[in-house]
């Protein structure tokens, strides 16, 4: 057990005075970031990483990596809250999170967010300590064949989130489609549907976009709903900690989640959006308590917060051991380290040991920080959103707006937030569910991609989606996934034949 | 108003739909940057007319309020504003404004939360995280 | 309150005025030098943490710890666009000599290639290149290939089945490609990525047989053994051991497949020329630090160079031309509209 021996050394340095302020200070900074609707991991730590030059790279690095997994418990704040994903991989939360606020449960919401991320950012730490290098060399399994049919998986299960009206899912959907193709097409690099506007030439920037359809369309709610009173009525500390059942009911969630989330998020590319994401549905198919889900339910909170946490720590393995970027945020970690003068490789394990065990022995500190601030502000938060609505509305709609500013430093973010603003409001009239939207945004230029790879790969034969297990794996969860409602009705169908 | 978002919808899926034989359905063996959006706006214009025939039917009303155009107003505002006085600012004054003649709210308190709000602003997104934001007319000295 | 706060505003603007008031309006002293009389900001047309922002940190952080201009250099980050927003930015403060730009070639081909309705050259000027980020071809070290013969040798006898991974198209990488494919007639698959990133991660796992990338981006796995350059585009070899044994083309005998990619610093369009020569020393002064060499060149494996504005400029269009003909010559416009 060589690597405990390492972890422990690390833990050593970790526990520097320096080390742990760098620490702490990742921690409430992601979680004050994260909190902040639309500010999430990739904001926080483009905007924090310039103030690190010239720093230590081994305090430069726990402080941004204690930002990364903190933004992701603070992400999860404003999407249960206010129904704001502070950040892609809480829009899954906010499906069942804000369900729960509205039923005068946000404590309880916040805890079981909390208590999940622990426990599934405490197991993808513990995965990526004992077994980081053979992780990576899995993730390197999946190319971009594999990648299109595990986002094509996602993508069809869109529809078990849909319920009944299938029809407005699809035309949600659609718009995240329309939404997702402005900008760069994949196959000739040629400029989409920018209208002319240098600010679209790259796209849709995700951070407005999110701001406008979940913030700002759900202000012009709060103002038009309900005259007075707050968003929450006055909670009682009692109803915020969840009961022995309840924590037997979450505690295998957050275990099975946190694996899967793990592995997902060492996928090139595929993220904590997608964990989060698989995670929810398969909780929705496999869980005692699946009819809950999407009610309103502690179990829809917990899977998808502890499996995007364990994300966030999975996707420091390919970092750490080969180099390269699991995901968006760790790209931009990946310049961090070259900016610190480090040279990112298989090297890094070996002849900066310090600074790669320090980093992982941190993140167990610094999940526990993380564990330890949240609870403490749960109740301040709790007692926050019982502020009057005449005080509420006006700054979320100043936080709205200077969250988009600072995007991309650019007012025409602001622009795009109030045009997305106006069209998430209209869906709500036209009883049209955002979240579908959302989450096609955010798969289909993925899937559109690695699509576009795989036909570049073997020159439009398409047979390379056939090419090993791994796709077969996803064509028959795909096919199950599309079929299964003739399935199930060809079943009940049989059933009543058989009854008369 | 229940009836503009699948209407816009369908005229949005119009125009993405004819725009991708611009961009090319296929190309280079490969797909090309119009079937994307050509799915897109299929998609857009079958289910956007879906949805109009379904509310015909039901007559099903939308509770839209005026009260929904004050957010817009404001934000608007708020642009030109920071063009003016700069962004943090136009914030600032905007939500004492709100809270003044929309709420309602006492002087005192409005303008303690609108200047707060400011300095948090101030601190976080000026002084710690340096964003160059816009001073407006301030910028020029 | 009311008059409160109208008397704090007026202080704060008339502290705020009192530089203005006593600095005057020009910067250009009798004698036509001209003198910094405040900040200068250096845009980076990119996020945080990519090579643009690395190099401007770099040039910032290098000339205010050893004062070589007269006040501080910061850096201000405007991505967006693929750097048309940046770029524009800095094109709308014409004039201004306080609005500097990260130069990097690979954005300047973007533009030509892209059409923007303002050009690189109408938006900025050079003020000088500062350093060489080469480009070079890896495989996979325990892969089919060792060599650029072994690769040169199955792209011939398999054509259309060799991946190559690189880029989105309409940039440099794919100059490298087409270069390639014309002069030394070969056929191969362009698979293109987001981020080079992306290309080593797809050739580490053996989903493209070569990979073209700048030594900046791959020393880490090259020093680890688990990727290999086996050719370099530059007209010269590489310095240091590890890229060092990487041929060029023209050693094998292909002298048109030859360009650099390169990094420096410009200014927007139509500063003063006193200010444009006051940057053109301060530049120059750079990279003679010891610092630039070890920090800098060293740790990113880029290769020294200094061409001055006129030089720079003149280089660059040549480099833009050598592109756009490439291109039109294997019809990449007659695929877009």
């Amino acid at each position: 057990m060589e690597n405990i021996a390492l972890l422990m050394h690390g833990f050593a340095i970790a526990f520097s005075l320096e080390n742990m302020a760098a620490a702490i200070f990742g921690a409430v900074a992601g979680l004050i970031i994260g909190a902040m609707p639309g500010l999430g991991g990739i904001t926080g730590v483009s905007l924090l990483l310039p103030l690190t030059f010239g720093m230590n790279p081994t305090t430069a690095i726990i402080a941004l990596a204690g930002l990364y997994y903190s933004t992701m418990y603070g992400g999860a704040f404003s999407a249960i809250l206010l129904n704001i994903p502070g950040d892609s991989p809480a829009i899954v939360t906010s499906l069942d999170g804000y369900k729960l606020t509205q039923k005068g449960l946000p404590g309880k919401a916040l805890n079981a967010s909390t208590v999940s991320s622990f426990i599934g950012g405490t197991i993808g730490i513990i995965i990526l300590t004992i077994s980081g290098p053979l992780l990576a060399e899995a993730g390197l399994a999946f190319g971009a064949p594999e990648l299109a049919l595990l986002v094509l998986f996602a993508l069809t299960s869109i529809g078990w989130l849909l319920g009944d009206d299938i029809p407005a899912g699809l035309l949600a959907t659609a718009i995240g489609l329309m939404f997702a193709t402005i900008g760069v097409d994949p196959a000739l690099g040629q400029t989409r549907f920018s209208f002319g506007q240098i600010n679209l030439l790259s796209g849709v920037s995700f951070i407005p976009l999110v701001v406008g359809f979940f913030g700002f369309s759900q202000v012009i709610d709060m103002i038009i709903s309900g005259e007075d009173g707050a968003v929450a009525t006055k909670v009682r500390i009692r109803d915020c900690v969840p009961t022995g059942k309840e924590i037997k009911m979450m505690l295998p969630v957050s275990i099975r989640e946190g694996i899967i989330g793990t592995f997902v998020g060492v996928m090139p590319g595929a993220g904590a959006t997608t964990s989060a994401f698989l995670s929810y549905i398969i909780e929705k198919r496999i869980n005692k308590h699946r009819d809950e889900i999407g009610t309103g339910s502690m179990i829809g909170v917990a899977a998808p917060e502890s499996s995007n946490n364990a994300a966030a720590a999975g996707a420091f393995a390919p970092l750490l051991t080969l180099g390269i970027p699991g995901g968006a945020t760790t790209a931009v970690l990946l310049g961090g380290l070259m900016m610190w003068g480090l040279q990112p490789g298989p090297l890094l394990f070996t002849e900066q040991p310090d600074f790669v065990w320090s980093l992982i022995a941190s993140m167990y500190i610094g999940n526990v920080i993380c564990l330890i601030l949240a609870f403490i502000c749960i109740p301040i938060l709790v007692r926050a959103i019982s502020v009057s609505k005449k005080v509420l509305v006006p700054i979320i709609i100043a936080v709205c707006v200077i969250a988009s500013y600072a995007n991309s430093n650019a007012m025409f973010d602001v622009v795009l937030m109030l045009i997305c603003g106006i069209l998430g409001y209209l869906m709500k009239l036209a009883d049209v569910p955002t979240t579908p939207m959302l989450l096609t945004f955010v798969l289909a230029p993925m899937l559109e991609q690695y699509v576009r790879q795989s036909f570049d790969m073997t020159r439009g034969n398409p047979s390379i989606f056939f090419r090993g297990g791994i796709c077969w794996f996803f064509i028959v969860l795909i096919l199950l996934v599309s079929f299964s409602p003739l399935i199930k009705n060809f079943y009940l169908k049989m059933k009543d034949k058989k009854a008369n | 108003m229940g009836y503009v978002l699948p209407g816009l919808s369908v005229l949005m899926g119009l125009y993405w739909a004819v725009k991708a034989f611009g961009y090319r359905l296929w190309v280079l063996n490969g797909p090309g940057g119009g079937l994307f959006p050509l799915i897109a706006g299929i998609l857009a214009i079958i289910f956007g007319v879906v949805m109009i025939m379904r509310r015909y039917r039901t007559k099903k009303k939308s509770d839209f309020s005026v009260k929904s155009i004050f957010p817009v107003v404001s934000v608007i505002g708020i642009i030109i504003a920071s063009y003016i006085i700069g962004l943090i600012p136009s914030l600032g004054v905007f939500i004492i404004a709100w809270m003044v003649f929309y709420e309602k709210e006492p002087w005192l308190k409005s303008t303690a939360v609108g200047i707060g709000t400011a300095l948090v602003f101030y601190l976080v997104f000026d002084l710690w995280l340096a964003v160059p934001l816009p001073m407006g007319l301030f910028e020029l000295i | 309150m009311k008059r409160i706060r109208m008397m704090v505003l007026l202080a704060a603007v008339l502290i705020s005025m009192m530089p203005l008031m006593a600095q005057g309006n020009s910067d250009i002293a009798e004698d036509g030098t001209f003198h910094m009389s405040k900040e200068a900001r250096i845009i980076v047309p990119a996020n945080p943490g990519g090579g643009s922002d690395i190099s401007a940190r770099m040039i910032a952080d290098i000339s205010n710890r050893n004062h070589l201009a007269e006040k501080n250099l910061v850096v201000e980050n405007r991505p967006g666009g693929a750097c048309a927003v940046g770029y524009n930015y800095v094109g709308s403060q014409k004039g201004d000599p306080y609005t500097l730009l990260s130069l990097h070639s690979g954005n300047i081909i973007v533009s030509a290639v892209n059409g923007w309705e303002q050009q690189w050259d109408d938006l900025t000027d050079i003020i000088a290149i500062m350093a060489w980020d080469d480009v070079t071809l890896c495989v996979r070290t325990d892969g089919p290939f060792s060599t650029i013969d072994d690769v040169i040798e199955y792209a011939k006898a398999n054509p259309g089945k060799l991946k190559f991974g690189s880029d989105q198209r309409g940039n440099t990488s794919q100059l490298g490609f087409e270069l390639m494919k014309k002069y030394i007639g070969i056929d191969m698959n362009y698979v293109q990525y987001d981020s080079s990133g992306d290309v080593a991660s797809a050739l580490l796992g053996g989903h493209v047989d070569v990979g073209i990338l700048n030594p900046g981006e791959c020393i880490g796995q090259v020093r680890g053994g688990l990727l290999k350059p086996v050719v370099t585009f530059a007209p010269e070899r590489i310095s240091g051991d590890l890229f060092g044994d990487a041929p060029t083309f023209v050693e094998l005998g292909y002298p048109e497949i030859s360009y650099r990619e390169f990094r420096g610093l410009s200014g927007a369009k139509d500063m003063p020329p006193a200010a444009l020569q006051y940057y053109e020393d301060l530049c120059r002064k750079i990279v003679e630090t010891d610092e630039w060499k070890t920090t800098y060149l060293e740790a990113n494996n880029l290769q020294p160079a200094f061409m001055a504005h006129d030089e720079a400029m003149e280089f660059t269009r040549e480099h833009v031309e050598q592109v756009m003909q490439t291109f039109e010559e294997v019809g990449y416009f007659d695929l877009l509209n």
